[in-house]
């Protein structure tokens, strides 16, 4: 099977294609993996200049592993890229604390935002205002208690005097209206994707 | 690591929250690295938790917004309650309006009409009224009087009474000559001894005469014989003959 043929390639597809010295099919690994590796660098970095960096190293040492064939298992591939990933986080880690620079995000310096501030956008921040406004007041107040105050689902059931899946369900329900408004504000933007951007 | 897991347990959101152990984070990684279902339901849980985060600094998620998320509130955000609620008003106005034209005013046309209808003949029915009670007291305050004589004297002149032409009834004034008797007989006959009328139990005005009415219709013109008697307390006796005689212009 070609790339013509099948255009989602699947990873051992990929790999055979890298393996053989096709160029494109590590463009291909690129595009399927990227984001995942990227949002975890970032995740953990909470920088974006870190999470690029851990990125393009990750996937040098993939390429590198595949064109030797040292690969064990295709069916491995993508575990393989995510302990690569952290192994390149723990590498930069390690070099900075031994720099005497403490960015393991145990020890986060404060003026570092927190990985959520990394996901704020104006298309988020539209789409939860809109999400918000069709909320009756009890139900924000929910998402209030659960997502802001952090209070425990039971805790919120209890004091609202429902069930704990009612709770679930209007994080659920408003989860799913976010999601429909963001990808529509998304798709008008036309300049942003799902996954997470570099830079 | 399941689907039906990750469902049941809320992986996804406690992941992003840092609420997972180190084994169950690893195993979540490692699954949304493999699935690009639930790294998409990762991504925007991550942008729906951040907004969320964000909304409440700003005080978007308080139920009854305070003066901070005053800024919130823009000219369209009360233009178009304000317009609504104005044109809701309108609308009924207008309902109401058209109810009122088109059904109820029919409806109270239709009862003024009747109303006039009624009225006019109530009005018809209160002149013929006030008609026959005009004619009755007209009738009452000419009605023709006579005061009997009595008298032994075969001979003697009768009582002479002129019925009008509109009269309806002839008074009898009758000087009663027994004090004893209470209550009295009144017979009218014909000249020809044939029975008009007869009225009992007569008693007394405050002037201690008797006064009676008899139906014109029956005294045509012509002389009667009028017998008075006593009839309580008994016994009955003749106390006196009286005669009239009727003339019609």
């Amino acid at each position: 099977m070609t790339q013509d043929q099948a255009p989602a390639s699947t990873d051992a597809q990929i790999v055979a294609d890298i393996q053989n010295g096709q160029t494109q099919a590590e463009a291909e690994l690129y595009r399927k993996y990227q984001a995942k590796v990227y949002y975890v660098a970032l995740r953990e970095s909470r920088s974006t200049h870190d999470a690029e960096d851990v990125c393009a190293d990750t996937f040098l040492r993939v390429l590198q592993v595949i064109r030797r064939k040292e690969l064990r298992s295709t069916a491995a591939l993508p575990a393989f890229i995510l302990g690569t990933t952290r192994n390149v986080l723990h590498e930069l880690f390690s070099r900075r604390r031994q720099a005497g620079k403490t960015t393991d995000p145990e020890d986060a310096d404060l003026s570092l935002p927190s990985h959520e501030k990394l996901f704020l956008d104006s298309e988020v921040q539209q789409a939860i205002k809109q999400t918000i406004g069709r909320l009756k007041p009890r139900e924000r107040d929910m998402l209030r208690f659960h997502f802001y105050e952090e209070l425990p689902t039971e805790e919120i059931a209890r004091r609202f005097g429902i069930a704990r899946e009612r709770v679930r369900l209007v994080k659920s329900r408003a989860l799913q209206h976010f999601r429909e408004v963001y990808k529509r504000l998304d798709a008008a933007t036309g300049a942003k994707k799902l996954d997470t951007r570099q830079g | 690591m399941m689907h039906q897991d990750i469902e049941g347990q809320e992986i996804i959101e406690r992941y992003v929250r840092n609420q997972l152990t180190a084994e169950e984070r690893q195993a979540f990684e490692e699954h949304f690295f493999g699935c690009d279902e639930c790294f998409e339901k990762l991504q925007i849980t991550e942008r729906f938790i951040a907004g969320l985060d964000d909304a409440g600094n700003r005080g978007l998620l308080d139920s009854a917004p305070s003066a901070s998320a005053a800024p919130a509130r823009t000219w369209g955000s009360w233009m178009f309650p304000a317009f609504a609620a104005s044109s809701c008003v309108a609308v009924a106005l207008a309902v109401v309006a058209g109810w009122t034209l088109f059904f109820q005013m029919p409806q109270l046309r239709r009862q003024l009409n009747q109303a006039s209808t009624d009225a006019s003949a109530q009005r018809e029915a209160i002149a013929a009224l006030q008609r026959q009670a005009s004619a009755a007291t007209q009738a009452e305050t000419n009605v023709p009087l006579v005061m009997l004589q009595a008298t032994r004297d075969a001979q003697a002149p009768a009582n002479e009474a002129v019925l009008p032409a509109g009269a309806a009834h002839l008074v009898l004034w009758v000087e009663v000559p027994a004090k004893n008797t209470r209550t009295f007989q009144l017979k009218v006959e014909t000249e020809d001894h044939r029975p008009v009328i007869t009225l009992d139990h007569l008693e007394r005005n405050s002037y201690g005469a008797l006064a009676t009415s008899l139906p014109a219709a029956q005294l045509q013109p012509g002389e009667f014989r009028i017998m008075l008697s006593a009839e309580e307390p008994p016994p009955a006796s003749l106390l006196a003959e009286y005669k009239l005689r009727i003339r019609r212009p």
